[in-house]
């Protein structure tokens, strides 16, 4: 199964589950390159957060990017767990700033250029 | 311990109450942090620290040495590559960076964790705790993250002491949604953050030493009233971003009195959290590294 992680929780077992391209449209790394310092380093230079990998069906939850409705669904479930600390002041500010810090996030992932980079310039399937 | 030690003890669940007591008040004859490291503490702890005795001192670990000199050539210091001496490394990275990287990394192994994800927790507290000093300006960053680091050293005591009894206690937590307090005080009779009394016994400063021991009961801090509160919320910080785990299925819930103390507006949260995403990425590379 192919899931997208953030960049720093990769490690050299994981492959590219798709190549990627730079911003000139040349292939920067192909599909099935495996993630070793010297990739990732480039990959990084390149400014991607994330990548699409295969060989990570072990993955925790947390280093696997979800949408943001997955993400607040979660974090929903986390503080009603305990129903007296949700009604505390201090949690609810808590929580609703983690949602806005995830909101956040998405929106920067949203303009990761993972997701250009990935795009094959021929428009064929990766 | 060795694991011979280990298989001839008898499991925790045929101990009676009587001789679970005295197991854990032998826990204090636990072996003290080793003698080089409580040197180099020491001497960094010197208000005016004389580096190249210190670094003669390192020198003589060489995993420390390394470690010392991966960090400061890492790139969370933007200095790669160009320090080759434990003396620079020292002057550069600061006394209390230093000790704080002694304590940390001889103190007990994170990895070998009792709980997937127990590692990612530990860590991650300490960069929240480290992210809400430096927003806040409350205590020193770099000995938040120590403590932040550290603070389940009781759960790491009791799982090299009692591995039976932690996982009865995780499996309760986890089956009967209580708060791990709750469950362990039912099964101990205390709870892993009075287990943090060792880190009194291995000197370690107050500012390290209350946030292990109260980091679920930030009322009780006499000296370390900010570090505690800090530690505190990072620690529920942690588990309401879901990263990592911890023997707790809760989030803990927050002491208003703590909140309070720290001034935590919606304005600061929201500094503390984009800090914590670009310092996690920085540790998560030294930790990769190390």
């Amino acid at each position: 199964m192919a899931v997208r992680v953030l960049i720093q929780f990769v490690n050299p077992t994981m492959r590219l589950a798709s190549p990627i391209w730079d911003c000139d449209g040349k292939p920067a790394a192909g599909r099935g390159s495996f993630l070793r310092d010297g990739m990732v380093r480039m990959l990084r230079d390149m400014g991607l957060l994330s990548v699409v990998v295969e060989g990570a069906d072990e993955l925790p939850s947390w280093e696997i990017i979800r949408d943001l409705r997955q993400l607040l669904l979660e974090l929903n479930e986390r503080f009603e767990r305990d129903q007296d600390s949700e009604q505390s002041e201090p949690m609810v500010q808590l929580r609703m700033a983690i949602a806005r810090h995830f909101t956040a996030q998405a929106e920067l992932l949203e303009a990761d250029p993972v997701v250009a980079a990935m795009r094959d310039p021929e428009g064929g399937d990766s | 311990m060795t694991a011979s030690s280990l298989s001839e003890r008898k499991p925790f669940t045929d101990l009676g109450p009587d001789e679970l007591r005295q197991r854990l008040s032998r826990l204090k004859k636990l072996p003290t942090l080793p003698l080089l490291q409580q040197r180099i503490v020491s001497a960094l702890e010197d208000s005016d620290i004389d580096f190249e005795n210190v670094a003669q001192l390192i020198e003589l670990d060489q995993a420390l040495t390394s470690q010392i000199l991966r960090l400061a050539n890492s790139a969370f210091y933007g200095e790669q590559g160009s320090i080759s001496c434990v003396t620079q490394a020292l002057v550069m990275l600061g006394g209390a960076v230093a000790r704080s990287l002694v304590l940390s990394s001889t103190v007990f192994d994170l990895k070998s964790a009792p709980v997937p994800g127990f590692w990612e927790h530990s860590l991650g507290c300490g960069v929240a705790a480290g992210a809400i000093s430096e927003v806040t300006g409350r205590g020193v960053p770099e000995e938040l993250t120590a403590a932040g680091l550290m603070h389940e050293l009781g759960v790491v005591v009791l799982f090299s002491e009692f591995p039976e009894a932690l996982e009865h206690i995780a499996e309760r937590v986890r089956t009967e949604n209580r708060s791990v307090d709750e469950i362990e005080m039912e099964v101990l009779g205390l709870v892993h953050g009075d287990l943090g009394c060792l880190a009194e016994k291995w000197r370690f400063p107050a500012c390290l030493a209350e946030p292990i021991m109260f980091h679920h009961s930030p009322e009780k801090a006499t000296a370390a009233v900010d570090e505690v509160a800090i530690v505190h919320v990072a620690n529920s910080l942690v588990h309401g971003l879901g990263y990592g785990a911890s023997l707790d299925s809760q989030i803990p819930a927050i002491d208003t009195a703590a909140w309070q103390r720290l001034e935590l507006t919606p304005e600061v949260l929201d500094r503390v959290l984009a800090t914590f995403a670009v310092d996690l990425d920085h540790a998560l590379n030294y930790a990769i590294l190390a």
